[in-house]
C-alpha cells in the first residue's frame, strides 16, 4: 500500500476518478440546468452559464456529462461488481472443490467465453433482450464473470498447496472456516487488480454499444450517446463531441492507470 | 507436428460446431413463433392459416433437432437463408458486406501487430530510457481511448480542418487508387491504434522477459551483433504469447469495426448488423455471429498451428 501512495501516476488517476466520481454524484445538486432541457442557445461554445458550452439541441454540455458519467460509472461499477461476486464465487467454490472434471469444464467453458469477441456478444445479446440499464449491466456482468472465476480459481487452486492450509485442515478447520479465513485474504489482491480493469473494459463496452446505439435509450444519459449524437454536426462545431470524448478517455485511462498500479503493489510477481 | 495439426484442427471444427449449435438456439430462446415475425412486415394482423403455413413452411413444427439438422444441411451448403425485410440472399449479401469489413480489418491487424511488435522491441531495448518512456505513455494511452474517440479525432484533424480525405463513406476499387486509399486511410488507422498498444506492451514485457535469461547472455558472449540476438533469440522465444494475443486481437477487431464503419458511414458487415438489429431480423444476426464464429475459430486455429511452428514443444506436449 506504501508503494501505491508513492506512485505519483497513481495518485493522480485517483484524484481524477475522484472528482468525476463526485460530479456524477451529485449531479442534481451540482448541475443547474437539467441535462436534457432543451434552449434556444444551440452549439455554443464554453461560455458563461454554459460551463462547457451547448449542443446540437440547445443542451448544457456540462450537465450531461455530470449524468452521463452516472451511467458510465453505475454500469462500470455495478457490471464488474456482479461479475467480481459470481465468477469469484464459483472460481473458489471451484477451486475448493477442484477435481479433474470441474477442472477442465470449467476452464473450457471459461476459455470459450472469454475468448468470443466481447462487443460482438453484447450485440448479440442486446439484439435478443433489448437495451435497457439493468440488461446491460447483466450482460457485461455476465461477460466480465468468467475472467473473476478464472483468477480466483488460479489463485485457489495455488494458495490451497501451501502448508498453513495443510495444517489448518489438520487442526480441524471446517471448510468454510478455511474458505473465509485462510483462503480469501490470500486471493484478494488479484480480484482487486481485475476488479479495476474490468470496471474500465466495462464502461467501454457500454460507450461502444452506446455510441452504435443500442445503450439505455434517452432519457438516460451516456457519454457514447453524447458522442453518437454529435458525431453527425461535427462540421458545426467540435465541442460536442470533444468534451464527452475527453472524459470517458481520462476515465479509462485513469482506471487503467489505477489498474496497473495496484497490480504492481499488491502482487509483486506479476510485475512487468 | 502432423498429429499436433490434426488435433487443432478437428478440435477448431468441434467447436464450430458447438457454437453454431448455441447460435441455432439463441434463435429459439426468443418467445413467440418466428413465423409472425416473418409475417410481421407485411400489412395487418396475420390469420391462424397464415401463420400454420408459415410455420409449416419454415419446419419450425419440427423437432428441434430435425431442426438443426436442416439449418446446418443449408449452412453447409452455404446457403445463409433470406432476411426477414429485405427480399435478398443473404449467401450473397453476406460475403458482400463481409469483403468490405475486411478491407478494414485486415490492413489494420497487419498494421497494428507489426508496428506493434516493432515498437515493442524498441521499447524493450531501450529500457528506462526516453523513446521506452513515450512508448509506454504511447500503448497506455492507445489501449484506454475508445475506438470511435480516436476516429472522430481523426476526422477532426484530418477531414474537417487539413481536408485531405472524406469525412466518411465507402469508395470501391474501380472508382480509382487515389479516392479508395482516401476513403480508406481513416478507418483503418482509428483501428489500428488498439491493437497496436496491445501488441507494443504484449511485447515489450514478453521481451524483457527473454532478453534477461541465460542463453541470451551467451549468445551476447559468443559475440553476436545485438541486432541478430534481439530479432533471433529474444523475439523468436517471445512470439508465441504475442501470437496468441494477436489471435484475440483479431476477434476483438470485429467489434471494433462494427464501431468504425458505424462512425464513417461504411456500408459493412457491422453497419448491416445493426440495421438488422433495430429491425428484429434474426435471421441476419444469426448469418452474422456464424461468419464471425467462422472467422474467429480459423483464426484461433491458425494461431495455434503458428504457436506449434514457433515453438516445437508447444506441438510435441
Amino acid at each position: 500500500m506504501n508503494r501505491l501512495l508513492r506512485d505519483w501516476k497513481a495518485l493522480l488517476a485517483l484524484a481524477l476518478l475522484l472528482i468525476i466520481g463526485t460530479l456524477a454524484a451529485l449531479a442534481p445538486f451540482i448541475c443547474r440546468i437539467p441535462p436534457n432541457q432543451m434552449q434556444v442557445e444551440r452549439m455554443l461554445p464554453p461560455q458563461g452559464k454554459w460551463w462547457l458550452g451547448t449542443d446540437i439541441w440547445g443542451r448544457d454540455i456540462f450537465s450531461r456529462i455530470c449524468y452521463g458519467g452516472r451511467t458510465s460509472l453505475l454500469v462500470g461499477v455495478a457490471s464488474a461488481g456482479s461479475g467480481l461476486a459470481v465468477g469469484g464465487l464459483v472460481g473458489i467454490l471451484a477451486g475448493v472443490m477442484a477435481g479433474r472434471m470441474w477442472d477442465t469444464l470449467l476452464m473450457r467453458l471459461m476459455d470459450f467465453l472469454l475468448s468470443f469477441p466481447p462487443l460482438v456478444l453484447a450485440i448479440i445479446a442486446v439484439a435478443f433482450v433489448g437495451s435497457s440499464l439493468p440488461v446491460l449491466i447483466l450482460v457485461i456482468a455476465a461477460m466480465y464473470a468468467p475472467q473473476f472465476a478464472r483468477v480466483a480459481y488460479n489463485s485457489t487452486r495455488s494458495v490451497k498447496e501451501r502448508d498453513f492450509i495443510v495444517a489448518a485442515e489438520a487442526i480441524g478447520a471446517s471448510s468454510p472456516r478455511i474458505v473465509s479465513r485462510a483462503i480469501l485474504p490470500n486471493i484478494v489482491a488479484p480480484l482487486v487488480v481485475q476488479f479495476s480493469l474490468s470496471v474500465g473494459h466495462a464502461i467501454l463496452v457500454e460507450a461502444g454499444l452506446s455510441f452504435v446505439g443500442l445503450g439505455p435509450a434517452p432519457p438516460i444519459v451516456s457519454w457514447g450517446q453524447m458522442i453518437r449524437q454529435a458525431v453527425g454536426y461535427l462540421s458545426l462545431g467540435y465541442f460536442p463531441v470533444i468534451w464527452p470524448s475527453l472524459f470517458i478517455s481520462l476515465t479509462i485511462l485513469a482506471l487503467n492507470v489505477l489498474g496497473d498500479a495496484l497490480r504492481d503493489s499488491l502482487d509483486p510477481a506479476l510485475r512487468t | 507436428m502432423t498429429s499436433y495439426f490434426v488435433k487443432r484442427v478437428v478440435a477448431g471444427i468441434t467447436s464450430l460446431f458447438a457454437v453454431s449449435f448455441c447460435i441455432f438456439f439463441l434463435i429459439h430462446l426468443l418467445p413467440g413463433n418466428p413465423a409472425y415475425a416473418v409475417l410481421g412486415g407485411r400489412q395487418g394482423v396475420p390469420t391462424a392459416e397464415q401463420v400454420a403455413i408459415v410455420t409449416e413452411k419454415l419446419g419450425l413444427d419440427r423437432p428441434i433437432l430435425v431442426q438443426y439438422g436442416r439449418w446446418l444441411w443449408r449452412i453447409l451448403h452455404l446457403d445463409l437463408g433470406e432476411s426477414y425485410i429485405q427480399n435478398v440472399s443473404l449467401s450473397q449479401e453476406i460475403p458482400k458486406r463481409l469483403s468490405r469489413t475486411m478491407e478494414l480489418v485486415l490492413p489494420a491487424l497487419i498494421i497494428g501487430t507489426s508496428m506493434g511488435i516493432l515498437l515493442g522491441v524498441l521499447s524493450a531495448t531501450r529500457r528506462g530510457r526516453v523513446p521506452d518512456f513515450m512508448l509506454t505513455v504511447l500503448s497506455l494511452v492507445g489501449y484506454s481511448i475508445p475506438v470511435f474517440v480516436v476516429g472522430a479525432g481523426l476526422v477532426i484533424v484530418f477531414a474537417l480542418q487539413m481536408k485531405l480525405v472524406p469525412t466518411s463513406g465507402y469508395v470501391r476499387l474501380s472508382t480509382g487508387l487515389g479516392p479508395f486509399l482516401r476513403a480508406h486511410i481513416l478507418p483503418v488507422v482509428a483501428l489500428s491504434l488498439a491493437p497496436m498498444a496491445t501488441t507494443l506492451r504484449m511485447t515489450r514485457s514478453c521481451t524483457l522477459e527473454t532478453l534477461g535469461s541465460d542463453y541470451i547472455r551467451t549468445a551476447r558472449a559468443k559475440g553476436l551483433r545485438e541486432g541478430i540476438v534481439v530479432a533471433k533469440h529474444a523475439l523468436r522465444s517471445a512470439l508465441p504469447p504475442i501470437v496468441t494475443m494477436i489471435g484475440l486481437l483479431a476477434g476483438r477487431m470485429i467489434g471494433g469495426s462494427i464501431i468504425v464503419e458505424s462512425l464513417f458511414n461504411w456500408p459493412g458487415l457491422g453497419v448491416y448488423t445493426l440495421q438488422a438489429v433495430g429491425t428484429h431480423d434474426y435471421p441476419v444476426i444469426q448469418a452474422v455471429a456464424l461468419v464471425v464464429a467462422v472467422f474467429f475459430v480459423s483464426v484461433n486455429v491458425l494461431v495455434d498451428l503458428a504457436c506449434g511452428w514457433l515453438d516445437p514443444r508447444i506441438a510435441y506436449e
